[in-house]
């Protein structure tokens, strides 16, 4: 029914005078369970399907989304985008839509609601194996997710597959106020080791309940496990080599193709190629995708581009636009195109984190963040610390919270301490552990001066 | 498809359910975006669909479609009520506090439908062109939304309700660079708001101070570290507001004991200078609802009243678990999402200090200038805050603009030092997510407020 009605947005707007046409389609089934105190609260079924068309008259770009009810959807959907053209001005940068593709997916295979009531029994008793802890809200999620584009130069292909995402949080029971957090990302739930997942979940709350508040400023190495790190990397190399962010100069790698801009130690690629949560042969425009080296022994190597913007940058499309979601599988249609890695991996090292950490004399290994956003343009941060270890000759000697870690990502990637072994899917990214010089973290205590 | 949505509550009912209600919800969406001068999108979204809940003990059953004919929301209907019976969790029976039956309208001025697509873009347009103001100005980025939400909700309390949320908004970031550096500045207007919120906003000196303050942020200086003298402007003071006191506030953390305000009603936990209020009601604020997801009226809570912690927020099912009556916080991000107990209008009252007596005052300490982002913490009852920039503060005077930094403590300690609020009142407005997703409008805000606080940047 979905490819029915893309085809018909297709004919309906070339023959309202579109010179060009895209539509892109995704249908999908999510199951959902949630959970309140350890009891299963919400047991959620959702049923989703939309199209957005983009299309062009000469230069003159529209564009328009709409959830596909009944009649009507695809026609007013049609008119909205033409109605853009009416008013816009004509893009000199607008050089069509891509040609080519691969195949359409084929009807997805059923998900169990059964299935995730199981996982997350399993889960939360391991969970509260581990110590005085509960599992105050939790989420499982498991979709099939259906995607396709078909445009009027005769690209067309599509992604089916599933996708599993989970965010559970733990917390200690007998007053320390200790909290744990896990979001887990695979293709399939069957993938995932729910036991271990809520083994883990568990110790954090308990770790994290023994923390005290840092006190002072210590500049130490840091070791940031693949959880936190690889939102470090997607705010900070992925908005980087975004060929869009570079175009506008809002990248601070703008112009320093070739030049080292890391440690020799690093190499960062999209791959996708290699299992990961956006992995596929084609983009959201039906570009293929290739495995690319971003950074290659500390040196830029490449940038990503959707179809507009390699247009714009006479550069050609690297298979990087996306719609898609690591972790939603809804109203997915609704999302803009935007340059992404598919699957950003870095390279692994050779030693395990524990031998790693441990050949340093002190070190802080992260265990979470409040939450670990950087500032994409100039790569500052400083992140609140709910958890962390500072370590001796890699044994745990304090476990603090209250703290701010602060830095620079862009600078931090050129004082690299080590990458472990220990690499794991997260989101749209394969990370390991990895350490950095060159931060400092600063807890209460006696500041700059006082009143 | 009230006479569908009537029939489905019935067909729930009839199942088994102790407790349900259909919400059908259309949504319309105007964006444009404009970077350095050229329309890089302007899309229409429209998006709707029906969400048939139950209640079986305390779990709920969600079934959500977007196929509206007759069998597709009978489908649904069974479903929900299926899985409902899925669970266990305790829970008491709701409140019958949603019965009558009412309809209505946005209250914009000047609704969206009704201004052309041509006006919209000038006004994009115009805040775009303004912020070049100097070569240094690297980039320009604008943007337009306009959201249309249309509701109707039935429920198995005899209830029919339709309403409608307009909101509007518009924006804008400058990057600028030079010598290898770069920075940006950014500035907003929104609100539950017709076309008269743009008509009413100077757009040209908006734009302008925007590209202004981008460029000056090129030689804002290294912000200090440690605990210090802070005084908050109303966006972080803001934030503290909503990341972690609001959250901590919304009454399905507290049932599980999972906030850190659980059981602390009528402690004295801030400065008594300190009133903090939650409030749905307030005319034109982007947080504002007329009625909650559960259709029950939004109002104004009192969170906290002279440092004396007061109340929680509500849905009907954490009102009935504590007895007590529900306050319209019960929100989703639409139609087919959970509904949580969300925030509306979120904000520390106002004192009567001025900022030049407050920084007067001050022997060493840093003044904010804007939030970038924020994150609760409603189980340690931690506060983290991103300020775009701020101003060191020496001997009473304003000093130099120091570059992007962070805030982080214990909030309550944080609010147990607070010596001096100001007079001066701003909301911000935004979205806000619950457990990373299930983002809704909100707005935070109050007046500068001095406190002791940890700070630290690069």
């Amino acid at each position: 029914m979905l490819q029915v009605m893309m085809e018909r947005a297709m004919r309906e707007a070339l023959s309202e005078g579109a010179d060009q046409v895209e539509v892109f389609g995704v249908s999908s089934r999510t199951l959902s369970v949630y959970l309140d105190d350890s009891a299963l609260k919400n047991v959620e079924e959702k049923l989703d399907r939309g199209i957005s068309v983009r299309l062009a008259r000469g230069r003159r770009l529209g564009e328009a989304s709409t959830t596909l009810r009944g009649r009507g959807d695809v026609e007013r959907c049609v008119a909205d985008a033409l109605g853009g053209t009416r008013v816009s001005q004509p893009d000199p940068d607008f050089q069509g839509f891509p040609s080519g593709g691969g195949d359409l997916p084929g009807e997805p295979e059923p998900l169990d609601m059964g299935d995730l009531v199981e996982s997350m029994d399993l889960l939360v008793s391991a969970c509260h194996e581990e110590g005085p802890v509960k599992v105050p809200t939790g989420m499982l999620r498991a979709a099939t997710v259906r995607s396709m584009v078909i445009n009027s130069n005769g690209g067309e292909t599509g992604q089916q597959g599933p996708l599993t995402y989970g965010h559970v949080t733990s917390m200690t029971t007998d007053g320390s106020r200790g909290e744990g957090v896990e979001r887990f990302y695979f293709p399939s739930p069957e993938e995932l080791d729910f036991a271990s997942l809520g083994a883990s979940l568990g110790r954090k709350a308990v770790d994290s309940g023994r923390a005290e508040t840092f006190q002072g400023k210590e500049a130490l190495p840091v070791f940031l496990p693949p959880h936190q790190l690889a939102e470090m990397l997607l705010h900070s190399v992925g908005f980087a080599v975004s060929g869009e962010n570079v175009l506008y100069r809002r990248s601070p790698w703008t112009g320093k193709m070739g030049e080292r801009i890391a440690s020799r130690e690093l190499t960062v690629m999209d791959d996708p190629t290699r299992p990961g949560m956006l992995s596929a042969p084609a983009d959201d425009e039906g570009v293929p995708s290739s495995r690319k080296e971003l950074i290659r022994d500390g040196e830029l190597r490449s940038f990503l581009y959707d179809s507009y913007n390699a247009g714009k940058a006479g550069a050609e499309p690297t298979g990087n636009a996306l719609r898609r979601s690591a972790s939603a599988s809804q109203g997915l249609y609704r999302n803009p195109v935007g340059i992404s890695p598919m699957n950003l991996v870095l390279g692994p090292g050779e030693k395990g984190p524990e031998d790693l950490i441990g050949s340093f004399d002190r070190a802080l290994l992260v265990e979470r963040f409040s939450h670990p956003e950087i500032n994409p343009i100039t790569g500052g941060f400083a992140l609140e610390v709910r958890c962390a270890h500072i370590l001796e000759h890699g044994e745990s000697t304090r476990t603090v919270r209250h703290a701010l870690l602060v830095g620079n990502m862009y600078s931090a990637l050129g004082n690299l301490a080590g990458v472990a072994d220990d690499a794991r899917m997260f989101g749209p990214t394969v990370v390991p552990t990895a350490g950095f010089h060159g931060m400092e973290l600063v807890g209460l205590g006696p500041g700059e001066g006082d009143r | 498809m009230n006479d569908e949505m009537q029939r489905a509550v019935g067909m729930m009912e009839r199942e088994g359910a102790g407790s349900c209600d259909a919400r059908y919800q259309e949504m319309m969406t105007l964006t444009i975006k404009v970077v350095d001068g050229t329309v890089r999108s302007l899309k229409r979204d429209r998006m709707g669909g029906i969400c048939l809940r139950s209640r079986i003990g305390g779990t709920w059953g969600y079934s959500t479609t977007v196929d509206t004919d007759k069998d597709s929301i009978s489908r649904a209907a069974r479903e929900a009520v299926r899985q409902a019976g899925m669970g266990d969790a305790p829970g008491e029976p709701l409140p019958k506090a949603v019965t009558e039956s009412r309809t209505m309208g946005s209250g914009a001025k000047m609704h969206p439908v009704d201004i052309c697509l041509e006006d919209k873009l000038e006004a994009v347009n115009l805040l775009d062109q303004v912020q070049r103001v100097d070569d240094r100005v690297a980039n320009t980025n604008s943007t337009y939304t306009e959201s249309v939400r249309k509701n109707t909700l039935v429920n198995s309390f005899g209830a029919e309700k339709e309403w409608e949320e307009v909101r509007t908004a518009i924006g804008c970031m400058t990057v600028a660079a030079d010598s290898g550096r770069t920075e940006f500045h950014y500035d907003s207007k929104d609100g539950t708001k017709g076309f008269e919120l743009i008509m009413g906003s100077d757009l040209q000196t908006m734009g302008a101070e925007c590209g202004q303050e981008a460029v000056k942020m090129l030689s804002a200086g290294k912000p200090p570290s440690g605990e210090m003298v802070c005084i908050t402007d109303p966006g972080i003071t803001g934030t503290l507001a909503h990341e972690v006191i609001g959250h901590a506030a919304e009454a399905d953390e507290v049932v599980k004991g999972r906030s850190f305000l659980t059981g602390r009603v009528g402690e004295q936990v801030a400065s008594e200078d300190i009133t903090m209020i939650d409030d749905g009601t307030l005319e034109g604020a982007h947080g504002s609802i007329p009625l909650d997801d559960e259709g029950v009226p939004s109002s104004r809570s009192v969170l906290i009243q002279d440092g004396v912690y007061s109340g929680y927020l509500h849905t009907l099912e954490t009102a009935a678990t504590m007895g007590v009556e529900p306050t319209g916080n019960g929100r989703a991000e639409d139609y087919s999402r959970r509904v949580w107990a969300r925030m509306t209008n979120t904000f520390f009252e106002p004192g009567d200090w001025t900022l030049d007596e407050m920084v007067e005052d001050m022997r060493y300490g840093i003044v904010t200038d804007k939030p970038i982002s924020g994150m609760e913490d409603p189980v340690g009852g931690g506060f983290e805050a991103q300020a775009l920039r701020g101003y060191l503060v020496e001997k009473g005077e304003i000093q130099g603009m120091v570059r992007s930094f962070a805030l982080t403590g214990d909030a309550l300690e944080i609010l147990k030092t607070t010596d001096a609020v100001g007079l001066e009142f701003r909301l911000d407005g935004g979205f806000c997510g619950k457990g990373i997703e299930d983002m809704v409008p909100v707005s935070a805000g109050g007046p500068y407020c001095r406190s002791r606080i940890v700070v630290g940047g690069d």
